[in-house]
C-alpha cells in the first residue's frame, strides 16, 4: 500500500491546520457562509438535510486493517457509530459537527488520509478496479497509475478550479470493474503488439442528467505519457468547458457538442507539443511507486482439507463461496467480496463494530488490506482458500455473509431523501423492499447476474443508467415517483438503460421491478442466458407490454 | 399557505425552527406559524442577525399545513427534515462497553474483538413514511 512520506505527511498536516483556522474563524463569525462554504467544501465537508456530512477519500478503493479501524472509530467518538460507503470507493460520515471536522482530519492524517479532492470543482479521488494487484484477469495493477495521477492532481493550481468536476477511473484488467467508460476519462491498461504496456485512454462518459459513453481517443498510450496526456486533456477542459451553464459544464457535453474527432485532434496537438516536457514519468519513479503496491508475498498452502470438507457439508458456505469470491492470480487465494447487502439493509451502510470486525478479519487473513469497490461493498483481496472457512465464519458473525455479490439484492443505492439536500425522492427505502422482496430465496439464485442501481435525483449518484434495471427517483405533484430503465451496463459492453416509460409511485415500483424480472424469467432461452443478454437480444417492447400492457 | 422559519445551526447543522417564544428550536412542533409569506417575512429578516451572529445558516420559508390534529410539514422533504431519515440506520446505541471502546481506541484493545450478530443490535427494517399532504 501507499505510505505517506514526510511531502505528504507535511502537506496533509499543513492543510489540516489551515482548516481548523477556517472553522474556528467561521465559528466566532470572523468569515461569513459565503466565504467559508467553498472552503469547507473542498475539505469534504457539505450541509445535508439533517446535519454536516465528511465525506473522506479512500483513493482507489484501498485501505489498510488499520485505517478502517480508524474509521470505525471515528463512527463511534464523533458520529452514530455508522458510516456509508459510496459509488466513488469514498466513505461519508452523516452527522458529525462542524467544531469536531477538524478533529477528525487530523485523525484521518495520522493513518495517511484526508478529505480533499471530495467535492469541489477539481479532479476528484482518482477510483480504480477493487480486484486490483490481486484479480486473475490483470494485465497490471492500476493503482500505481492512480496513485501517480492522484500525487500530480492534489491541489493542482491550475486544475483547482475547473469548469466543473472531474473524474478519472483506471482499470487494470480485461473486465472492466471500474465503470472507466461513464468517466470524463478512463484509463484501460491494455498491452501492445510490442508487448509494451500502456493505456487505451476514454473521454467524455458521465451519468448525471445527461448519460453519455466515453470515446475511445487513444488505442494506447505508454506509461511515460500519462501525465503529459491527462495535462493535455485537461488543459483543453479547462480553456473550453463551458462556465456558463453548469448543467453543461462537465467534458462530456464538450465531447458531446465538439464532436469526439475534433476534441482528439485538439487534444494531440497539444500533447505533441508538450510531450517531453516536464511531464514525462521516468521509469525509475514509475517503479519506485509501484514498488508500494507490490503484491504481499502469498506463500503456497498446500491442500486444503477442511475447506474442502466445509464445502461438501455446508451448502450455505457452498454458496458463499460460489457468489462472493473470485479467482486470485495466485493459486490457492481467493478474493473475497464482503456484500454490504444485508437482506432489507441499508446498501453500504457499515457500523462502527462492523469495520473493525472486517479490520480484524483483513488483519487476520488478508495481509491487512481492504479494498471498497463502487458497488458500495468491501473486499478482502488475500484470502487462501484453506482460510476461507475462517473468513465466512467471522463474517456470519458479523451478519455479514449475505451470499448475493452480482444478484439483485446486491444493489447499489445513493444515501438519497432520507439524507441529501439535492435529493427528489428516497432511494434507501426502495433498495430495502426489494431486497426484502427477492432476498434469502431460491428465486434470487435463480435469477442469476441481475444489478439494480438506485438514485434518488437526477444527478445519478447511484450510477441508475448503468444499472441492468435502473431506478431513478424523482418529485412529482409532491409526491415520489420513480422511473425505470433496462439495460444499462457500467461494465465493458457499457451502455446506458432505456426508459421503460411513464413512472410509478412509491407503492407500485417493487411490483413493477417483479413485473420486469418475471418477464426475463419467461423469455430468457435458458438460466445461462441472464438478464442483460436476454435484454440485449429481445429489447424493451416485451417488457414494456408486460408492465403497461399492449395500449 | 402558512409558513415556518427553518434554518441549520452553524456548529453542528442540525434542523432549528423559530419558536413561538422566538428562539430557535429543534422541535418542529414549537415553531411559530405565519399565515403566509407576507406575514413571515419580517421574522425572516430578522434572522439575518442570527446568521451574522454565526448561530445558524440558511434560514428560509418552510410550507405548513394547520390540521385539528396539529401542524404538518407539506412537503416530504420538510417532514423528513423535521422528523429524521425515515429508515433505521444502523447502531443507534453504542454496542461495546465503553472501557471496551477506550481500549480499541487507545490500540490496546484485543486483536480479535468479539462482536455482536447484526440482528443483536438492530431492529429488522422499519420504513415510517412521514405525516405529509400528498396532494
Amino acid at each position: 500500500m501507499y505510505r505517506y512520506d514526510e511531502f505528504d505527511r507535511d502537506f496533509v498536516a499543513a492543510r489540516v491546520a489551515q482548516f481548523r483556522d477556517q472553522v474556528d474563524r467561521r465559528l466566532s463569525g470572523k468569515l461569513d457562509e459565503e466565504k467559508f462554504k467553498p472552503l469547507r467544501l473542498m475539505n469534504g465537508v457539505y450541509l445535508q438535510l439533517h446535519a454536516y456530512m465528511l465525506r473522506i477519500a479512500i483513493p482507489y478503493g484501498t485501505l489498510s486493517s488499520h485505517q478502517l479501524r480508524r474509521l470505525a472509530l471515528i463512527a463511534r467518538r464523533y458520529d452514530k457509530g455508522y458510516g456509508h460507503f459510496t459509488t466513488r470507493q469514498n466513505i461519508q460520515f452523516n452527522w458529525p459537527a462542524l467544531k469536531d471536522c477538524p478533529a477528525i482530519l487530523e485523525e484521518l492524517a495520522e493513518v495517511d488520509m484526508h478529505a480533499i479532492q471530495t467535492s469541489g470543482n477539481c479532479i476528484r479521488n482518482v477510483t480504480a478496479d477493487q480486484f486490483a494487484g490481486a484479480a486473475a484477469d490483470e494485465i497490471e495493477d492500476p493503482r500505481p497509475y492512480a496513485e501517480i495521477l492522484r500525487q500530480w492532481s492534489s491541489l493542482h493550481p491550475e486544475y483547482s478550479y475547473l469548469p466543473r468536476k472531474f473524474k478519472i477511473a483506471v482499470n487494470g484488467a480485461s473486465s472492466d470493474r471500474a465503470a472507466i467508460r461513464v468517466h470524463d476519462i478512463g484509463l484501460q491498461i491494455v498491452k501492445n503488439d510490442k508487448g509494451e504496456v500502456g493505456f487505451t485512454v476514454y473521454v467524455g462518459g458521465g451519468l448525471g442528467r445527461t448519460p453519455l459513453i466515453g470515446h475511445k481517443i487513444r488505442d494506447f498510450l505508454p506509461k511515460r505519457d500519462l501525465l503529459a496526456y491527462a495535462n493535455a486533456i485537461l488543459r483543453i477542459y479547462n480553456l473550453e468547458g463551458r462556465r456558463d451553464n453548469k448543467y453543461k459544464a462537465r467534458i462530456k457535453v464538450l465531447v458531446h457538442e465538439k464532436g469526439a474527432q475534433a476534441l482528439r485532434e485538439e487534444i494531440e496537438a497539444e500533447f505533441t507539443k508538450y510531450r517531453d516536457a516536464t511531464l514525462t514519468l521516468p521509469e525509475a519513479e514509475i517503479d519506485r511507486i509501484r514498488a508500494y503496491f507490490a503484491p504481499p508475498a502469498l506463500p503456497g498452502r498446500g491442500p486444503a482439507p477442511h475447506y474442502e470438507k466445509r464445502k461438501a457439508t455446508d451448502p450455505a458456505f457452498t454458496r458463499f463461496v460460489a457468489q462472493n469470491v473470485v479467482a486470485h492470480k495466485v493459486p490457492g487465494y481467493g478474493i473475497v467480496t464482503i456484500a454490504l447487502k444485508p437482506i432489507g439493509g441499508i446498501p453500504g451502510d457499515a457500523s462502527a463494530e462492523e469495520m473493525d470486525g472486517i479490520a480484524n478479519l483483513a488483519a487476520e487473513f488478508s495481509y491487512g488490506e481492504i479494498r471498497v469497490s463502487h458497488e458500495q461493498n468491501l473486499v478482502l483481496p488475500h484470502v487462501a482458500q484453506a482460510d476461507l472457512p475462517a473468513v465466512y465464519d467471522g463474517l456470519t458473525a458479523l451478519g455479514l455473509a449475505t451470499a448475493n455479490v452480482g444478484l439483485i439484492t446486491d444493489i447499489i443505492s445513493c444515501p438519497g431523501l432520507d439524507y441529501c439536500a439535492l435529493a427528489t425522492a428516497r432511494s434507501i427505502p426502495i433498495a430495502q423492499r426489494i431486497s426484502e422482496r427477492f432476498g434469502e430465496r431460491a428465486l434470487e439464485r435463480e435469477i442469476g447476474e441481475l444489478k439494480i442501481n438506485i438514485s434518488g435525483c437526477i444527478n445519478a449518484c447511484g450510477h441508475h443508467h448503468v444499472g441492468h434495471i435502473g431506478i431513478l427517483g424523482l418529485e412529482k405533484s409532491g409526491t415520489e415517483a420513480y422511473q425505470m430503465t433496462l439495460g444499462g451496463s457500467a461494465d465493458e459492453s457499457c451502455s446506458v438503460g432505456t426508459l421503460t416509460g411513464p413512472g410509478f409511485s412509491s407503492e407500485e415500483i417493487v411490483d413493477a421491478v417483479e413485473t420486469v424480472v418475471n418477464t426475463y424469467l419467461k423469455l430468457r432461452k435458458d438460466s445461462s442466458e441472464d438478464f442483460l443478454s436476454a435484454y440485449r437480444r429481445v429489447g424493451m417492447a416485451p417488457f414494456k407490454e408486460s408492465l403497461y400492457g399492449q395500449g | 399557505m402558512p409558513k415556518i422559519i427553518s434554518a441549520n445551526r452553524l456548529a453542528d447543522g442540525r434542523v432549528v425552527y423559530v419558536g413561538r417564544d422566538g428562539d430557535w428550536s429543534e422541535i418542529f412542533a414549537k415553531a411559530k406559524v405565519f399565515a403566509n409569506e407576507a406575514a413571515a417575512d419580517p421574522a425572516l429578516s430578522k434572522t439575518r442577525d442570527d446568521v451574522n451572529a454565526g448561530l445558524i445558516v440558511d434560514p428560509n420559508l418552510v410550507e405548513v399545513v394547520e390540521e385539528a390534529s396539529g401542524m404538518r410539514a407539506a412537503t416530504l422533504r420538510e417532514a423528513i427534515r423535521a422528523a429524521g431519515p425515515t429508515i433505521d440506520f444502523l447502531a443507534r446505541k453504542p454496542i461495546f462497553d465503553n472501557a471496551l471502546v477506550t481500549r480499541l481506541e487507545t490500540g490496546n484493545g484485543p486483536e480479535t474483538v468479539a462482536v455482536k450478530r447484526r440482528e443483536d443490535f438492530r431492529s429488522p427494517a422499519r420504513i415510517r413514511t412521514p405525516a405529509i399532504i400528498s396532494s
